[in-house]
């Protein structure tokens, strides 16, 4: 009985190890994770963007840290049109980051979110008719679209990052009147809180110069406020600016007009010239951002970048458009291309027409492999012709070189230079249309 | 009477069961018995488990369970779409790697950071930092939702959702979440979107 007990119990126990153990085979493909080895792979989007922005690139680290940036939501509806207006506002301002382009930048081809590298909010849109994003603002109810809300920042150095700064239900089209109102929220919230940092020296400071207390009546109802009981900061913007708090540095709000920030002078010191000896080794990837690249031409370039990784041949990789770089000295009509650097020299250029032969996955030479009709013709005293010498000279050079590879010595040829000569010899025995 | 057991050896019985349970939940992960349920601010994730419920792994699809809990938490219906067919794309099932993982994104404009190897720990210190959860390796050739970990620095607590079991969010101390990833090949996915705030709260600040 004690045994039988004991048994139950470690039943018990196992089960939940049963529930772990996986049931389906190849979920993860831990082969591949394996091969991979150390890689940071950046996807950006579709396969154009990635060609038109080139940044699809191995990165060496992560990124900075964006726990500092306010987050700026909002929620729409479909079929709303004051939320249509809002987005198209946010859209125009985009190129000259005046207004709302000041505080939020688009990530490219994507209207819902910002860019998290370049934008100075985090900025996201949800749809109210989205069921997997209702649970967030279930508690606010809100009434009307678009809802705009501003929270501080993830890293606390504002306060709570759940507290409503500012909230706003409805849009009248007004982008300018939204920046000021959202500054100023910002501003006056900033300011309570290093109120209460400080003890109310800086209210005391404060009420030498006193904002107007709103009086409720003079609360405009366009700002949504129909919350009984609650009495949000929703009120125009101050006539008086608020005291600067002593001690603590404002958020950088860009204000509504911002101006592209002019280019620093250079100085007059000159640089301190970069020895090419410190410039590491690294692939560059040149391709035209005008042209879209196929799924074969990607791969290659994955299979070459793999190549020569594992070759230990190159530390870094980039990609940059053709133009940007004239001394690289790749054609467009070579395009896409894979350019080996280092120390600032260039060491090779393996362009589109060599590719091919590169990137081909290295085989063992077979039975298969030999030109038995070259060699039958030989035998039985036929004339081979050039051709046939050069399919010939070919298959011996690659057998020759897979012997020296399986003995472990370095073949007399390189892979480009292998692929230039084959790429050469396609050239002259690439069969000529006939003439019409 | 022959094979009546006293209570006392039922209760001795017990006790020895109790104790090799605690220590088997020792070995096995490190896991604790505590909860912890979203929203809480230690996670740098944020899915109701009713949401999470439709994430439950129904193929061997756990790439895709995992990277959809992500789409939720980050606003991201691309990739929270991965498993149905939706004007994002076709459905995403079966086991997955790096490359189909590479392959689908870029088909779907998805923007994703895609990472292999020793440099795991460290974005995923980041991802968590910043407010994003990962779908990580964890588990022999298993995904599963990296909800985040607290500290952010030196020994700390993980939090893993396991979309085999999408009830709980499983705690997990450093060295039975090293021991949880590695077994898989130390793969993450992470998202590359700006992170979601806090369900937002009414506080009278200004008072």
């Amino acid at each position: 009985m004690k045994r039988f007990l004991l048994a139950i119990a470690l039943g018990i126990a196992c089960a939940p190890l049963l529930v772990c153990a996986q049931s389906t085979d190849e979920e993860v493909f831990k082969g591949e994770v394996t091969r991979w080895g150390d890689t940071v792979q950046h996807i950006a989007g579709d396969e154009r963007s990635k060609q038109r922005r080139g940044d699809e690139a191995d990165i060496m680290g992560v990124p900075a840290d964006d726990n500092h940036k306010w987050f700026i939501s909002i929620v729409g509806s479909k079929g709303c049109a004051p939320c249509a207006r809002l987005r198209a506002d946010i859209r125009a301002d985009q190129a000259t980051q005046k207004n709302l382009g000041a505080f939020i930048t688009l990530m490219d081809g994507d209207e819902m979110h910002s860019d998290p590298k370049s934008s100075w909010s985090h900025y996201n849109y949800f749809l109210a008719e989205d069921k997997t994003q209702a649970f967030r603002f279930e508690k606010l109810g809100i009434k009307a679209y678009p809802t705009i809300i501003v929270q501080p920042p993830l890293n606390k150095a504002f306060g709570d990052p759940a507290t409503i700064v500012y909230k706003r239900e409805g849009y009248d089209g007004d982008p300018a009147k939204l920046v000021k109102e959202i500054s100023a929220a910002i501003k006056l919230y900033v300011q309570k809180q290093q109120e209460r940092k400080d003890g109310g020296a800086t209210k005391a400071a404060a009420a030498r110069h006193a904002l107007p207390a709103p009086a409720r009546s003079e609360i405009s109802g366009a700002f949504g406020q129909n919350d009984i009981g609650v009495d949000p900061p929703f009120v125009p913007t101050p006539r008086v600016d608020p005291t600067p708090v002593p001690n603590v540095l404002p958020p950088q709000i860009p204000p509504p007009d911002a101006k592209p920030t002019p280019a620093p002078k250079p100085d007059a010191t000159p640089d301190v010239p970069v020895d090419a000896k410190d410039l590491p080794p690294e692939a560059v990837i040149v391709y035209d951002k005008n042209a879209i690249a196929s799924e074969e031409q990607a791969r290659r370039l994955d299979r070459v970048v793999e190549k020569l990784r594992a070759a230990g041949k190159i530390l870094r990789v980039r990609q940059i458009d053709y133009r940007d770089a004239p001394e690289l000295d790749v054609p467009r009509d070579q395009l896409p291309a894979v350019v080996v650097t280092a120390e600032g020299r260039v060491l090779d250029r393996l362009t589109d027409r060599l590719l091919p032969f590169v990137s081909e996955e290295p085989k063992e030479i077979g039975l298969a492999d030999v030109p038995w009709n070259v060699i039958w013709t030989l035998i039985t005293g036929g004339g081979i012709g050039v051709g046939g010498a050069v399919a010939l000279l070919l298959f011996a050079v690659k057998a020759f070189r897979a012997f020296r590879l399986s003995q472990g010595k370095a073949p007399l040829l390189s892979d480009e230079q292998l692929a230039q000569l084959r790429a050469q010899f396609e050239t002259w025995f690439k069969p000529r249309e006939p003439a019409k | 009477m022959r094979g009546l057991v006293s209570p006392i050896e039922i209760c001795h019985t017990m006790k020895l069961s109790a104790i090799f349970l605690c220590v088997l939940c020792l070995f096995a992960g490190e896991r604790t018995a505590r909860s912890i349920e979203c929203p809480d601010a230690r996670l740098s994730f944020d899915v109701p488990s009713e949401i999470r419920a439709f994430y439950r792994n129904p193929d061997g699809s756990c790439v895709q369970c995992s990277l959809g809990m992500c789409g939720v938490s980050q606003n991201v219906p691309n990739a929270s779409t991965l498993l149905w067919d939706t004007e994002y794309g076709s459905r995403e099932r079966g086991g997955s790697g790096p490359s189909r993982v590479a392959n689908y994104s870029r088909k779907r404009g998805l923007r994703i950071y895609n990472i292999t190897g020793r440099q795991t720990y460290d974005w995923l210190r980041w991802a968590y930092r910043n407010g994003r959860p990962a779908a990580i390796g964890a588990a022999p050739v298993h995904f599963q939702t990296g909800c985040g970990c607290h500290p952010k620095e030196g020994d700390a607590t993980w939090y893993v959702c396991d979309n085999n079991r999408t009830g709980t969010i499983a705690e997990y101390s450093q060295k039975g979440f090293e021991r949880l990833h590695e077994s898989s090949g130390t793969w993450i996915v992470i998202l590359d979107y700006p992170p979601t705030p806090p369900r937002p709260v009414i506080v009278a600040w200004w008072q």
